[in-house]
């Protein structure tokens, strides 16, 4: 299941695959994809799977699956500063001029530090602005004022009870008018978020499930199909 | 040629003992060797001489000392400064030129760069510094003289991946130096020939065995209570025999008791101060959390320092690598656990030959009374335990191929036959070595190769390490030891107390009481991987328990709990144990029947609506714990219901809310040893034990790094975690090697899926007694009380597991 929420009267879907919808403007939201850290580690000796290029294939297949007609990155796309400039580079590039719908970035730490970004075939979005009345900046602002999706603390949430099973899950976390998504790339590590600290929504491949019971009086339900 | 020892030997008063003369006598002869006894001294003389004799046979003169000629391998660094001394003594009493100096973790940096130039005759160093070393060309152009390697303490190597570091490097010195010999020192062992063997690999003959004498009585006595009562005996019985214990300790000089974990030793150290508090400058704690510092005090005093000691309470962290003079008597509180172990823990007392060594057992609960005679039966009848050298574990073959592409390079083909002349890769096939050559040329296998990565290059059809950085970080890393994610524990003014797992301080909230390093603590807040405490008052405190802590029985001692039980049954009551239990025993007779190695028991049980079946297969905690499951999840699969297993050392409790079936021919099904392995794995959640052992092999193969928090700062975009790579290498590289060692780690080790294995075998010869209990017999009733640590069978998917974890947070 997926789930839909209203963050300060602005209806988003959460979707499995660590991504949210915005079905008023077709929309499709995504954070810390960190492409090339893969090869980062590579790079210096540490033997890690290629998982960039999968990553961005993945969000290319939601974007088609969800039919979004924008995609926009909330911050954290390259992991690296020499990212572009190495081997994978290249393929991120191609990864990214075939893309199938616009894609916008609202530049991260990692990002405003990578030389040749120019070289992508993207929009550079405002670090704090503003779209159709949803505010958008890379780390969240826990004092904002008006809705806004943030990225840059990969949260997690930790489930289970003294002396039992533990299950470690990325999760997305809404706390007054600001929603954090999970990090999207499949290389990279997590934040644990408190029980109790706003609402929290286990990510999962299949199904996005309110945890707390914050998260279950925030969800409204099943949304319309997207497609 | 043996004319100069025997003569020191005659002059210090001593007598050359036969062993002695056999290991000099080998050596000289240019044979390899081990050298076992149980107990007893003169080992490091009967290995040291030899090397020296050969030398002053040479009799060429020398200007200043020689070139290095032993390498001695120690397995701690607390050894190395007592060894040295003695290997000193030696040197220096037969006359021999040479020079003797440590290279440990501890040894300063310029010190290291020094001793490159020039190493000492005899070196003195650990599995961890020794292939260190292997990475500089100027020490491998040295090695090319040595003569001797000597393994102190083999037994402790043996079974572990530092063992498997030693064979490598072994290995290697045997290519290097052609006059070499390799001569271990080890405890005696269920299979010293295989431990031998492992020393020398597969393509040498069979080393000269040396049985050191063992001039040493053991005498195993256990510490009865004045009454066992006859079901009430679940829990920690133990502290109870505070008042019994303390009156042994007043009436020694000098006491060791030992416990089987850092909880229970902190438990203990508590309860015997409080009741004695006139001994609290008397007694000491040591375990392997502690600072260093604190343990070093204990450690001196032990020698005799600072008024001495009465009694130090201490986890196996005192079992070695600390050299005090003997103790005049040693506890062992709660289960012996193994049968060498116990007689290791009792050596430490009556050092003196002729002298006996008597260990005192003091049980936690009735049927460690039995476990403390079987253990002495064992001893009697010389049934110790095996350490099984592990075999080829891929983590520490690819650190190996950058340690060997460091110095001077390797050509492929020398090096595949250099590693297969190492025990634990005798048997590795072309398929991993071609693995393990790609993880590290390309960072996987042929169909996916990275232009980015590599840590090895080939030159001239030498392999070499392809960068500078790479080899520094190689050098940081090299080792097999890992260690849990621990927080420094420190008073305010920071000073340290030691260390304890991130989970535990993780649950403690401020101000909550704790008891660590003896004292009553109370926690402030966490800064920067350090928990501040501060002193507590009061006697209610939360004790951490650390894990890992739970051994299993071993093999041996559980059969031979068996035998005692079987003794009992046939109505032989003629120890003081068995007379002790003899009440309890026949009400087990009464109510169900005394278990034998010739039948399996079975009791069951309807109580509360709930049913119960309790099986008692005497195969160790751990192998229990997977039969349990093993088990649950069959009888879940023949009608669905829920099934939960609790055991513990004796057996496993099966419950569930629907019935249970009792009859023979269904039980002889579920425990076929056919399809073992995959329903272990499907029981086991198997997953998430690869997931916590890849840990440790990512450390190993290089994948993260260890320490260094300086270092962590400075490579931000170089952090990842285990999970993070498991994860990775999960989605993207399933056919990783790394991963299929980790379930098989998981596998041997931890689930002992051969112990599993032998005991369903077993099984199959067994008759079976099946008892339907009317209350519950005294073997069934610790397993029935027992409720914590209860695995249910888990089928269930990552969403189902998600939303039943947080409904049982809400509900917490």
């Amino acid at each position: 299941m997926t789930v839909h929420i209203a963050l300060g009267g602005i209806e988003l879907d959460l979707l499995p695959g660590r991504v949210a919808y915005r079905p008023d403007t077709a929309t499709l939201f995504v954070a810390d994809m960190h492409l090339g850290k893969s090869g980062t580690f590579r790079a210096h000796g540490v033997p890690v799977p290629e998982s960039s290029t999968p990553d961005l294939q993945r969000l290319a297949s939601l974007t088609k699956k969800y039919d979004a007609h924008t995609v926009v990155v909330l911050g954290d796309l390259l992991h690296d500063r020499n990212t572009l400039r190495g081997e994978l580079g290249a393929q991120i590039q191609k990864g990214l001029s075939d893309f199938p719908v616009p894609v916008h970035l609202v530049p991260g730490n990692h990002d405003l530090h990578t030389k040749d970004l120019d070289s992508l075939e993207l929009t550079i979005a405002a670090e704090d602005g503003e779209l159709d009345g949803l505010r958008l900046r890379h780390e969240p602002d826990p004092t904002s004022v008006s809705p806004m999706l943030a990225g840059h603390i990969h949260p997690v949430a930790i489930l289970g009870t003294r002396g039992g099973p533990h299950l470690r899950t990325r999760c997305f976390h809404a706390k007054h008018q600001t929603m954090t998504l999970p990090a999207f790339g499949s290389f990279t590590g997590g934040f644990e978020i408190h029980w109790n600290d706003g609402s929290l929504f286990a990510a999962g491949e299949q199904e996005v499930i309110p945890l707390n019971p914050d998260a279950k009086e925030m969800s409204l339900g099943t949304p319309q199909d997207p497609r | 040629m043996l004319k100069p020892a025997t003569t020191w030997f005659s002059e210090r008063g001593w007598n050359v003992a036969p062993f002695q003369r056999l290991a000099w006598e080998s050596f000289l002869a240019g044979k390899d060797g081990l050298i076992h006894s149980p107990t007893g001294s003169g080992k490091t003389l009967a290995a040291i001489v030899g090397p020296l004799l050969e030398r002053l046979a040479e009799a060429e003169p020398s200007e200043g000392t020689d070139p290095i000629r032993v390498i001695w391998i120690t397995p701690l660094r607390a050894l190395a400064s007592d060894t040295a001394a003695a290997l000193r003594e030696a040197v220096e009493g037969l006359g021999v030129p040479f020079s003797v100096a440590l290279r440990t973790g501890d040894t300063s940096a310029a010190e290291k760069t020094k001793q490159r130039k020039k190493l000492p005759s005899i070196l003195i160093t650990t599995p961890e510094s020794l292939t260190l070393l292997l990475t500089h060309h100027e020490v491998l152009e040295q090695f090319k003289g040595l003569r001797a390697v000597v393994c102190d303490e083999w037994h402790e190597l043996l079974g572990s991946k530092r063992g498997v570091q030693t064979d490598l490097a072994l290995s290697r010195l045997r290519k290097l130096a052609p006059k070499l010999r390799v001569w271990g020192v080890s405890a005696t062992l269920g299979n010293v020939q295989e431990a031998a063997q492992a020393l020398v690999g597969p393509d040498r003959p069979p080393p000269e065995m040396v049985r050191g004498t063992s001039e040493k009585t053991i005498e195993v006595e256990c510490l009865l209570p004045e009454k066992v009562e006859r079901l009430a005996w679940s829990g920690h019985i133990g502290v109870r025999l505070v008042p019994l214990v303390l009156k042994r300790i007043r009436q020694a000089n000098s006491t060791i008791i030992f416990t089987n974990t850092r909880a229970q030793a902190e438990i203990w150290y508590r309860a015997l101060v409080l009741a004695a508090p006139d001994l609290l400058t008397e007694i000491a704690l040591h375990h392997g959390s502690l600072e260093r510092k604190l343990r070093d005090r204990v450690e001196s005093m032990l020698k005799g320092e600072d008024g001495g000691l009465r009694c130090v309470v201490s986890t196996s962290s005192l079992d070695l690598g600390v050299d005090f003079s003997p103790v005049d008597q040693v506890i062992q509180i709660g289960s012996p656990k193994g049968v060498a172990r116990l007689l290791q823990r009792a050596g430490r007392s009556g050092h003196q030959p002729g002298a006996v060594s008597r260990i005192l057992g003091v049980p936690t609960h009735a049927m460690e009374i039995l476990e403390f005679a079987a253990a002495r039966a064992a001893i009697e009848r010389g049934e110790l335990e095996s350490r099984t050298p592990i075999e080829k574990p891929l983590d520490v073959l690819v650190q190996h191929l950058v340690t060997a592409a460091m110095a001077d390079g390797f050509r492929e083909e020398e090096l595949k036959a250099e590693v297969r002349g190492s025990w634990s890769y005798r048997n590795l096939t072309d398929h991993e070595w071609q693995w393990a050559m790609q993880f590290v040329r390309h960072g996987g296998d042929a169909l996916s190769v990275y232009p980015e990565f590599s840590r090895i290059a080939s030159k001239d059809e030498r392999y070499e390490v392809t960068s500078k950085l790479i080899a520094r970080r190689h050098r940081m890393n090299i080792g097999t030891i890992t260690a849990d994610d621990a927080v420094a524990v420190a008073y305010r003014t920071g000073k340290r107390l030691g260390f304890i797992e991130e989970t535990f301080i993780s649950r403690l909230r401020p101000g909550d009481r704790f008891v660590f390093a003896g004292k009553m603590l109370r926690f402030k807040r966490v800064r920067e991987m350090t928990a501040i405490v501060e002193k507590a008052s009061g006697t209610r405190g939360v004790v951490p328990r650390w894990n890992g802590g739970r051994m299993p029985l071993s093999t041996q001692l559980a059969r031979s709990v068996q035998e005692e039980l079987n003794a009992c049954a046939n109505g032989d009551w003629s120890t003081r144990e068995r007379q002790r239990l003899q009440p309890l025993l026949e009400l087990q007779a009464e109510r169900s029947q005394i278990p034998t190695p010739k039948c399996l028991l079975l009791e069951h049980l309807v109580r509360d609506r709930r049913h119960y079946v309790f099986l008692f297969p005497y195969a160790g905690r751990l192998a229990h714990e997977g039969l349990g499951a093993v088990l649950s999840l069959r009888l879940a699969r023949k009608s669905p219901r829920s099934v939960q297993a609790v055991v513990n050392d004796d057996g496993i409790k099966l419950s569930c809310d629907e019935p249970l079936d009792v009859d023979e021919t269904t039980w002889r099904q579920l425990l076929n040893p056919e399809n073992l392995l995959p329903d272990l794995l499907e029981s086991m959640n198997a997953a998430e034990f690869s997931r916590r052992r890849f840990r440790d092999i990512a450390r190993v193969a290089g994948l993260t790094q260890q320490g260094m928090p300086s270092a962590k700062q400075k490579s931000r975009h170089l952090q990842a975690s285990s999970d993070m790579f498991y994860d990775v290498f999960h989605e993207f590289d399933p056919n990783n090697l790394l991963l299929e060692q980790a379930q098989r780690e998981v596998l041997n080790e931890q689930l002992e899926f051969e112990r599993i294995q032998s005991a369903l075998e077993r099984i199959q010869h067994q008759s079976m007694a099946i008892v339907a209990l009317e209350k519950l017999s005294p073997l069934s009733f610790p397993l029935f009380a027992e409720s914590l640590r209860a695995t249910t069978v888990s089928t269930q998917t990552w969403e189902q597991r998600v939303r039943r974890l947080s409904e049982m947070m809400e509900h917490e």
